[in-house]
C-alpha cells in the first residue's frame, strides 16, 4: 500500500517538474506588477540565429507560414517559378487558417522552429509581436530601391515601422471589405430596375426578389456564421447612416462611449430587422460561412451579397459567366454625404528574428512584391487586392468590376481616427482590453436568427458592457480614456494628420 | 527450522513472483501510462496553471490572477448557457443513442439474419467519415433548399421549408439527430460486444419455456446485459459532453449561442476575439470548472447507484 503511495506520488512528482519545467509556460508577474520591456535590438535579436546552414541537397530552405487562402494559386505558381529562378532555395509554404495559425505559431516560436517568414495573428499588435522578440528588422536585408516601390501609404508607425526599423510589409493595400454585390440577371427578372441607394430602396427591392424567387431566390445572402462579417456590414451601414464608429476590431467612442447603441446602429439594425420580417434574408445565411454564400449568390440564390474584393477573382475562376455588380453601402432615406470607415492598414508578413536564412527570407519578400515574377500582377489583375506597388496597380488593374469596386470604394469611404496614432499607449490596451459578448456582430446574427426581440436594449447592454470595459483596460494600461475620443472628427471628410495635431 | 527455511523461500519465491508480475503488467501499461502523462495528464496541469492566470496565450508575459478566472465565469451568461446547452445536448442525445444502438445490435446479433456484416458495416462508415466532412454535407442536406426539405414538401408534410440549423428552436434538435447517425455505429459495436456475452442457451431455454422475441429480450437478455449498459451510458454521457466537432462546423454554436456548448465557449474563448487577444487562461477555467462540476456530478450519481444496488440486495 505504502509502495503504490510512493509511486504515486513520484508519478505526480514527475508531471509537476515537468509542468514546471515545462518550455510552453508563460512568464508570469503579479497582478499589478509592471510588465519588463523585452524589446530587444536588432543585433541581439539576431544573436540567437545560428549560421546560415544548408540541407543535404546544398540548398537554403525559406520556411513560409500564413493564410492567405485568396491567392493560393497564384502563390504557388510564384513559388514554383521562383525555385526555377533560384535554383539553391527551397520554399516550404504552409498555409493554415487564421485560427490554426493562431494555435500554432506560439509552438512553432517556443520551439525554436519559427517559420522565416510569418504574419502576425490577427487581433496582435507589432508592438506586442516585437515586446516578444519575433521578429528583426528587415532594413539591413532590402534593398532602398525596393521600399521606394511601395505606396508610402501603405506604410505606418505602429503597424509595419517602429521609428527607423522597418519590421512587417502589408499584403494589400487597405480597402473596405464590404461594399455590395448585386446578381444582375436577378435583379432584372425579379423587376428590380435601379440599384439600391438607400435603406427603403434595398428593402423594397430585396422583397421584390424573395417574392419572384418564391422561395428559391431572396434578397440578401451572407456568411451569418461568421460573426465577424457580420460585424463589418453592420459597422458600414451604421457608418453610412453617419454613425462616428470606428473600423471592425477597432476602438472609438463617441461622447465618452461606446457607439454601440447610437441612433446611427439602430437605424442599421433596423434595417436588418425590416429585411428578417419581410422574408427577404436567405434563411441559411446564420449557418452558412462568407465562402459558402459566396457560391449561393452566384448559382443565383440572391439578389445581394455583402462581402470584399476578394470574391471577383474567385468568381472570375468559378464563375467566369457571372453578370454581377458592385455598389455603395445604402444610407437612410433622406441621408446625403455620408461615408463608410475606409479600410485600415494592417500588418502582415515579417521575418523571423532567430531566421537562420534572413538574407534569402528577404530576398523572397523582394521577389513577392516585384512585378518580375508576377505574384502581385496576378492577383491584381484577377482582382483579388490591390497591391501596395502603385506601378503595379496602374498596369494590371484591367478587371472592370475591380476598377468599379475601387472607384465606388475611394468615392464612399473616408479616413477615420485611429487611437494608436494619438496615443502609443494604445496598443497596451489593444493587448489588455478583453472582448465584450454578445458582441455586434452575434448580434446582428439574434436578430436574423429571430432570437433576439428587442435589438435596442441588447445593444444598450453592447454599449454599456463595452464602455465600462474599455474604461477598465485603459485605467490598466496608464492610457486617458479620452484618448478615444475625436472631438475635431467629422465622419465627411478624411481625418488628417493636421486633425490630429490640432487635437494636441 | 526446517520449517523456517521453507517459509522464507516460500515468501521469496512469491516475492519474486509479485514482482515478476507486476514487471510485465507495468511493462504492458508503460506505453498508455507514458502516452496519458504527456498528451492528458501533462495538459490538464497545465490547465491548471494557466487557470490562474490573465494570459492570451500569444505572448509570454501572464498575469498570476488566483481565482478571479473562476469569479469571472460565475457571473458570466453564455458560460452558463453554454454550461446548460451541454447538459441539454446530453440529456437528448443519451437515451436516444442508447436506445438506438441497442436496437441495432440486437437485430443484428441475430445469426438468423442473411447479410448481417454487411448492415453492420453500413452502420458503422458514418463513425469512420471525419465530422468536419459530415458537417459540410449536412448543412447542404438540411439547408432550405436541400434535399431533406425537397422530400418535406413533395410529401406534403409541410408547407414552408423548415431552417435547420438557422432557427434557434431546431437546431439543437437537429445536432442531437446528426450525431445520433453520426455515433450510433460505436455504441451498437459496444452492445454487440456485451450480447455476444449472453449464453446461446440462454436463447435457447427462453424459446423452450415459449418466451417470444419481445419477451425474451426485455425480461432475459436486458438484465443480463445491463452492467455493460451501465459502462456504454457512461461512455456516451461523457462523449457528448465533450461534443465539439460536429457543432463548430454546422453551427459554431448559433445561433445567437442556441447550440453553444463548452466546448465551442472554451475554443472561442482561447482562440477568438473581435477586439483585443483571445483569453487562454480564461478559457482554461472554464474548461476545468466545468470538468470538476461533471466529475462532482458523476461521483454522486456514483454514489447514489451503489446505494440503490445495496438496497436491491
Amino acid at each position: 500500500m505504502k509502495r503504490k503511495g510512493l509511486t504515486a506520488a513520484v508519478l505526480a512528482g514527475i508531471m509537476a517538474v515537468s509542468v514546471l519545467g515545462g518550455c510552453a509556460m508563460p512568464g508570469i508577474r503579479s497582478e499589478g506588477e509592471p510588465a519588463g520591456n523585452q524589446v530587444l535590438g536588432a543585433g541581439e535579436a539576431k544573436a540567437g540565429a545560428g549560421a546560415a546552414e544548408s540541407g543535404p541537397d546544398g540548398k537554403v530552405t525559406i520556411r513560409v507560414v500564413d493564410w492567405s487562402d485568396g491567392s493560393v494559386q497564384r502563390r504557388e505558381e510564384f513559388h514554383k517559378k521562383y525555385m526555377e529562378a533560384h535554383p539553391d532555395i527551397n520554399i516550404e509554404y504552409t498555409m493554415l487558417t487564421v485560427d490554426q495559425f493562431k494555435n500554432t505559431i506560439v509552438t512553432m516560436i517556443k520551439s525554436g522552429e519559427g517559420p522565416d517568414l510569418f504574419p502576425i495573428p490577427v487581433g496582435m499588435t507589432l508592438n506586442t509581436a516585437l515586446e516578444e522578440n519575433w521578429f528583426q528588422p528587415l532594413n539591413p536585408y532590402v534593398t532602398e530601391d525596393f521600399a521606394k516601390t511601395f505606396d508610402p501609404m501603405s506604410f505606418g508607425e505602429g503597424v509595419t515601422h517602429k521609428g527607423e526599423d522597418w519590421y512587417t510589409i502589408t499584403e494589400v493595400m487597405p480597402t473596405i471589405q464590404c461594399l455590395f454585390f448585386y446578381n444582375k440577371d436577378v435583379l432584372k427578372q425579379a423587376g428590380v430596375e435601379k440599384t439600391p441607394e438607400t435603406y427603403s430602396e434595398f428593402a423594397e427591392a430585396c422583397k421584390k426578389i424573395t417574392e419572384y424567387g418564391k422561395g428559391s431566390v431572396y434578397g440578401l445572402i451572407d456568411g451569418g456564421k461568421q460573426i465577424n462579417r457580420l460585424d463589418v456590414m453592420a459597422r458600414s451601414l451604421a457608418a453610412a447612416a453617419g454613425g462616428k464608429i470606428a473600423a471592425t476590431t477597432k476602438v472609438l467612442t463617441d461622447g465618452g462611449r461606446a457607439p454601440y447603441d447610437s441612433e446611427a446602429m439602430i437605424k442599421a439594425m433596423g434595417l436588418f430587422s425590416q429585411l428578417v420580417q419581410d422574408g427577404s434574408i436567405h434563411p441559411d445565411t446564420v449557418n452558412i460561412s462568407a465562402p459558402e454564400a459566396r457560391e449561393m449568390f452566384a448559382q443565383g440564390q440572391a439578389g445581394f451579397l455583402c462581402q470584399g474584393m476578394w470574391c471577383i477573382a474567385q468568381w472570375g475562376e468559378s464563375y467566369p459567366d457571372l453578370n454581377y455588380g458592385v455598389m455603395a453601402v445604402p444610407v437612410p432615406d433622406g441621408m446625403k454625404d455620408t461615408y463608410v470607415q475606409q479600410g485600415e492598414l494592417s500588418p502582415w508578413m515579417g521575418l523571423y528574428s532567430q531566421s537562420k536564412h534572413p538574407k534569402e527570407a528577404a530576398e523572397y519578400l523582394m521577389a513577392l512584391y516585384s512585378e518580375e515574377f508576377g505574384y502581385q500582377s496576378g492577383c491584381v489583375e484577377d482582382g483579388t487586392f490591390v497591391s501596395v506597388i502603385p506601378v503595379i496597380n496602374e498596369k494590371y488593374m484591367t478587371n472592370e468590376i475591380m476598377k468599379q469596386y475601387y472607384t465606388i470604394a475611394n468615392e464612399t469611404t473616408k479616413i477615420v481616427p485611429t487611437a494608436t496614432t494619438r496615443d502609443e499607449k494604445a496598443y497596451d490596451f489593444y493587448a489588455e482590453v478583453k472582448d465584450v459578448q454578445p458582441s455586434l456582430g452575434a448580434i446582428v446574427q439574434g436578430v436574423m436568427a429571430q432570437s433576439i426581440a428587442d435589438y435596442k436594449n441588447e445593444l444598450k447592454k453592447l454599449a454599456d458592457a463595452s464602455t465600462e470595459e474599455w474604461k477598465r483596460a485603459s485605467e490598466a494600461v496608464g492610457m486617458d480614456y479620452g484618448v478615444f475620443e475625436f472631438s475635431n472628427w467629422d465622419p465627411k471628410k478624411d481625418y488628417t494628420d493636421e486633425d490630429y495635431k490640432a487635437l494636441k | 527450522m526446517m520449517n523456517q527455511e521453507v517459509l522464507a523461500i516460500t515468501k521469496r519465491n512469491r516475492r519474486k513472483e509479485w514482482l515478476v508480475l507486476n514487471g510485465w503488467c507495468w511493462l504492458f501499461m508503460a506505453p498508455a501510462v507514458i502516452f496519458y502523462i504527456l498528451f492528458q495528464g501533462y495538459p490538464i496541469l497545465c490547465s491548471i496553471q494557466y487557470s490562474l492566470l490573465d494570459w492570451s496565450g500569444l505572448t509570454s508575459n501572464a498575469v498570476f490572477v488566483g481565482l478571479k478566472n473562476y469569479r469571472e465565469l460565475l457571473h458570466d451568461e453564455l458560460f452558463w448557457n453554454a454550461f446548460v446547452n451541454s447538459f441539454r445536448y446530453t440529456l437528448m442525445i443519451v437515451p436516444l443513442e442508447l436506445a438506438v444502438s441497442l436496437f441495432l445490435a440486437y437485430m443484428l446479433n441475430d445469426e438468423k439474419m442473411k447479410g448481417r456484416s454487411a448492415y453492420r458495416t453500413m452502420y458503422f462508415i458514418p463513425v469512420v467519415t471525419t465530422a468536419s466532412v459530415v458537417g459540410i454535407i449536412m448543412i447542404f442536406i438540411l439547408g432550405v433548399q436541400g434535399p431533406v426539405n425537397h422530400v418535406l414538401m413533395t410529401l406534403h408534410l409541410i408547407d414552408a421549408p423548415i431552417n435547420f440549423l438557422g432557427n434557434a428552436k431546431y437546431a439543437m434538435p437537429t445536432l442531437v439527430l446528426i450525431s445520433l447517425w453520426k455515433d450510433c455505429g460505436t455504441y451498437m459495436i459496444y452492445w454487440l460486444a456485451g450480447l455476444q456475452g449472453v449464453s446461446k442457451d440462454v436463447y435457447e431455454a427462453a424459446t423452450v419455456d415459449g418466451a417470444n422475441r419481445r419477451q425474451t429480450f426485455f425480461h432475459i437478455v436486458l438484465p443480463l446485459i445491463t452492467p455493460v449498459g451501465g459502462i456504454i451510458a457512461i461512455l456516451c454521457a461523457i462523449n457528448s459532453l465533450k461534443v465539439f466537432d460536429i457543432v463548430k462546423t454546422m453551427t459554431e454554436g448559433g445561433p445567437f449561442y442556441a447550440t453553444d456548448v463548452i466546448a465551442t465557449y472554451v475554443y472561442r474563448s482561447a482562440f477568438s476575439s473581435e477586439i483585443g487577444m483571445p483569453r487562454l487562461g480564461y478559457a482554461s477555467a472554464a474548461a476545468l470548472f466545468f470538468g470538476a462540476v461533471v466529475i462532482g456530478a458523476g461521483t454522486v450519481m456514483n454514489m447514489v447507484k451503489s446505494r440503490l444496488g445495496r438496497m436491491h440486495e
